[in-house]
């Protein structure tokens, strides 16, 4: 283990201390929030190395999250590694902020940040005794939440079925990290000169990520879940799975770019037809996690990490806001949204925003990311470009149903729970970061 | 009104609306009129709107807006006076720019082309608003704001230069329509059309965003005057023109592409089918005229004849579907579709005349349009329906709005001395510079608009008083300002249309139509 990789884990242990102890005091909610926005603060504006990353020569600033530029650095470690951290960490935070929304006990909260310091980890190492067990941490911790409420029965079962299938795969990567060690007879990466297991170390990633073939999980697993814990498994837990994918197993890919080049085509339809048959929210955003997938794949064959980047970001940081605009709601069933009679109409009116911004319509940035996305594919020819952007009209349309819902039905006769959440905070946290979106996107 | 605390009465926009109350029932119209000459006498002074100012008109007007009801203006009033101002503002660019080349400020480009729809948009704006003051009930803040949001997008649609950042705010004109028509629609089956609406102009869009991609990665601009120096081949004029067409052509819209027209015009309440038909279709034929037929002329050119026989069978079709409507905004709808489908004849014309005619009728029908529109929502208000059958005797009960509405059916089926007179003769003189046949079969338009518009007239105002109708009421001093303003376009376009020919011939001949012949 590298001092850096030393110095991660005991901030992390140090985070996650501080959390137990301020949990054991009560309050733990809002400590627990003010700890992640410090560190996340420290790692973005702190012009000093911390020990816990390497930071790029023009960075130790917000841009170096938001601005394209930056993210196509370095592929293993640097700038790449340090920006996905702080999206993690920034995601991570907007997920807190939902879990205060309704979520009663501090349990929920800790065992996120078992997840959140197990997926920074991963991003922090080459040792692949370190990345399994950090990867079997964020796993288990993802399966204890999604079954925490045990008296649900939909969400026993989700969790029951996340477990089985997880832990099949976790067999498929340790195969894989056995292969490579037969090989070289060394658990760093870096060492290595060839990669006889990637074809299962791939496999496995893709299924965390939740693109097709191996997506069937997700929509089972989102579904029964309340917002807080939504957040965490569609935004947070899967950065350092792509950062898994485009940066330390970079060289794996290599071998295997035909079987992604179809994985991502496969998920581009799969997503896009999928969510129609969502009558939940969490559906719906598991088959556009699905498809924006498949994009993301796409770029990832096509080598535009740039284009990785800004579309990563983008879709991840507009996925989780929307959940935090959607979180007013009591339920995550699509016909629980008509409420907006009672909510007032800037809810509706941002999950809308939200939705077209997810849906890659123009003026907001996730347009952008769809431009740099044709972009990226535009190599491989005008049917691969027209193939896309006639697959990605069927999700603008579920989106857009999701916000007309909310919109056009006013629901009159049904009860809003009061929560202490404000729809506000939500909307001015989506215009600053969508104005830097749309000016990164000039760099581009 | 009444309920208005003392603070709130001594606010501007308070006393503006008390203004209009104690000041006569016509004080809407004064403004109005007062706002016109002002403005031209600023132009004929040699004042021009900065193009910056422009460029600030559409977050501008909503954002004024905002500060004026919070500040405790009345939201109708407010809309009505920054509408006036924003008007002022489009109108003084128009007004001041140069017909024939006239970059005005970073991105701006303002010539003989898009003047045309720069002063409808300045002019049609506060009518638009107007209209809304006695028919929009329920949650006028939020419903104000969205139009005024919509009419300075539409302000810089027809002012911008780069073909990326045109899509863009077209695309953007379609959300707050998508809400306009969802929420404020009379009907519940308004959330079916703005579904309808939101589908079909998004699923267009997406055609064209392959090509914006190709413009903008690898030839690294889609500035107009970068796109028209550039040699495109043969084979990407062809692909590039066929892809770019498809969502102006929904946007126009031509038959196969228009079944969210009539949808969206039904459910849309009044002031919104005004906006529709009188602004929003325009910008699909303005996207031809000012970006693809000079860019793409040789693409123009060999899917000219494809396009113009799909025109041709729209305008067909579409006025045959009008003759057989049983509800007046349908019919109306079907007779926007045939007229913007003779519109996109005289843009694939290939000559001046014709794309000038284009122009000038889609001018014309800007106005009339929307008075027909505002006429049948006149009648909505008080009748409860729009199904023709009920209705019958209107001249004898209304006989200020018999003759408001007849001059608005004279300019619907281009009457002499209307401004569709004007703009269809000059497309059918376009097109008989080439195409006699042409010209033949798109006169039928003009007879089957004539039965259908007197047809619907003679139904609506003539006979006995029908039986189904109650609660009779003249039009108001509001109404009369919506209708004057817009039978008086429509009457006054119909002597201007030489001149415009005149001032305008140097843009079209030079800047479209060198490669044609």
């Amino acid at each position: 283990m590298t001092p850096l990789e030393g110095g991660l884990l005991v901030g992390l242990a140090g985070l996650f201390a501080t959390t137990l102890v301020r949990a054991v005091r009560g309050s733990a909610l809002w400590w627990a929030a003010w700890v992640t926005a410090a560190t996340a603060a420290t790692l973005v504006w702190s012009p000093l190395s911390l020990c816990v990353v390497e930071w790029y020569a023009g960075g130790g600033s917000l841009a170096g999250v938001v601005q394209v530029t930056y993210l196509g650095g370095q592929l293993t470690g640097g700038v790449l590694q340090t920006d996905l951290k702080c999206l993690l960490l920034l995601l991570w935070g907007v997920a807190l902020a939902v879990y205060a929304v309704r979520t009663t006990g501090v349990e929920p909260l800790l065992i996120g940040v078992t997840a959140v310091t197990a997926g920074l980890v991963t991003m922090s190492t080459d040792n692949l005794v370190v990345l399994y067990l950090s990867l079997e941490l964020q796993a288990l911790s993802l399966y204890t939440l999604v079954g925490f409420y045990r008296f649900e029965e939909e969400r026993t079962e989700a969790a029951l079925r996340y477990l089985l299938t997880g832990s099949l795969v976790s067999g498929f990567m340790l195969l894989g990290f056995a292969s490579g060690y037969t090989e070289h007879l060394s658990f760093y990466l870096h060492e290595y000169t060839s990669h006889p297991g990637a074809t299962w170390i791939i496999g496995v990633l893709l299924f965390k990520l939740g693109v097709a073939p191996f997506h069937f999980w997700t929509p089972i697993v989102y579904t029964p879940l309340e917002w807080g814990t939504l957040a965490l498994v569609l935004g947070v837990s899967k950065v350092n799975s792509w950062y898994l994918l485009v940066g330390l197993f970079r060289p794996c890919l290599g071998p295997t770019w035909w079987s992604l080049w179809w994985a991502a085509w496969l998920s581009v339809a799969v997503g896009a037809v999928g969510g129609y048959f969502q009558n939940n929210v969490a559906g719906v955003l598991a088959y556009s996690g699905v498809i924006n997938g498949g994009y993301l794949l796409l770029l990832t064959v096509g080598g535009d990490y740039f284009g990785f980047g800004y579309y990563l970001v983008t879709y991840l940081w507009g996925t989780t806001l929307l959940v935090a605009a959607a979180a007013v709601w009591p339920v995550t069933q699509l016909s629980g949204l008509a409420h907006w009679s009672k909510l007032g109409i800037l809810t509706p009116l941002l999950l809308y925003y939200l939705t077209i911004n997810l849906g890659g319509l123009p003026v907001f940035p996730g347009f952008f990311a769809k431009l740099i996305l044709l972009r990226g594919i535009l190599e491989f020819g005008w049917l691969t470009v027209g193939t896309v952007v006639a697959a990605s009209l069927l999700p603008a349309v579920y989106y857009v149903a999701l916000a007309g819902t909310a919109l056009f039905e006013p629901g009159e006769n049904t009860t809003v729970v009061t929560t202490n959440w404000s729809p506000a905070v939500t909307a001015a946290v989506t215009v600053v970061t969508a104005a830097g979106f749309n000016a990164a996107v000039s760099v581009v | 009104m009444e309920q208005i605390d003392l603070k709130v009465r001594k606010t501007f926009f308070f006393m503006m609306a008390r203004l209009s109350r104690t000041s006569g029932p016509w004080v809407w119209l004064v403004q109005y009129a007062v706002t016109a000459v002002a403005v031209t006498a600023a132009a004929a002074w040699g004042w021009s709107t900065p193009g910056w100012l422009v460029w600030c008109t559409a977050l501008a007007f909503p954002t004024v807006y905002a500060v004026g009801v919070i500040r405790g203006g009345i939201p109708a009033v407010v809309a009505w006076w920054v509408s006036l101002a924003g008007g002022a503002v489009l109108a003084a660019a128009a007004a001041g720019a140069h017909w024939a080349h006239g970059r005005v400020g970073a991105g701006l480009l303002l010539d003989g082309v898009n003047l045309p729809y720069l002063l409808l948009t300045a002019t049609l704006m506060p009518v638009v608003v107007l209209a809304s003051v006695e028919s929009i009930r329920k949650n006028q803040v939020a419903y104000y704001g969205w139009v005024l949001l919509l009419t300075g997008l539409l302000g810089l649609v027809f002012c911008v230069e780069d073909f990326l950042t045109f899509y863009v705010l077209f695309e953007a004109l379609g959300f707050p329509m998508f809400l306009l028509i969802g929420q404020y629609g009379p009907r519940r089956q308004r959330v079916g059309a703005a579904y309808k609406f939101f589908v079909y102009t998004f699923a267009g869009s997406a055609f064209i965003l392959p090509v914006l991609v190709y413009l903008q990665f690898w030839l690294g601009s889609t500035n107009l005057t970068v796109l028209k120096g550039c040699q495109f081949t043969e084979y990407e004029q062809v692909l590039f023109l066929g892809l770019c067409s498809v969502p102006f052509a929904v946007k126009i819209p031509l038959i196969p592409f228009h079944l969210w027209l009539p949808e969206a015009h039904v459910e849309a309440p009044t002031p919104i089918s005004m906006l529709l038909a009188g602004l929003l279709l325009k910008t699909g034929g303005y996207a031809f005229l000012r970006f693809l037929i000079p860019v793409f002329p040789v693409g123009s050119y060999l899917w000219g004849p494809l396009l113009s026989a799909v025109g041709l069978f729209s305008v067909g079709a579409a006025s045959l579907y009008a003759l057989v409507q049983v509800d007046m905004k349908r019919l109306i709808a079907y007779a926007s579709v045939a007229h913007m489908s003779l519109v996109f004849l005289g843009l694939f014309s290939g000559v001046a005349l014709g794309q000038q005619g284009a122009t000038y009728l889609m001018l014309a029908h800007g106005y009339t349009s929307a008075g027909l529109f505002a006429g049948i929502g006149v009648l909505y208000d008080r009748y409860h329906t729009r199904t023709i059958r009920y209705y019958g005797g209107v001249a004898t009960v209304m006989p200020g709005f018999a003759i408001l509405f007849f001059v608005l059916t004279l300019g619907n089926f281009s009457f002499p001395f209307t401004g569709g007179f004007a703009g269809e003769f000059l497309i059918l003189t376009g097109l008989a510079l080439k195409n006699w046949a042409t010209v033949l079969l798109c006169g039928t338009t003009v007879l089957l608009s004539v039965g259908y518009s007197v047809w619907l007239f003679n139904r609506l105002f003539y006979g006995g008083v029908s039986p189904h109708l109650e609660h009779h009421q003249e039009v108001t001093p509001v109404e009369v300002t919506v209708l004057g303003v817009t039978a008086g376009a429509t009457l006054g376009l119909g002597w201007v249309g030489g001149r415009f020919v005149n001032v305008t011939q140097a843009c079209y001949t030079y800047g479209l139509t060198t490669w044609w012949e």
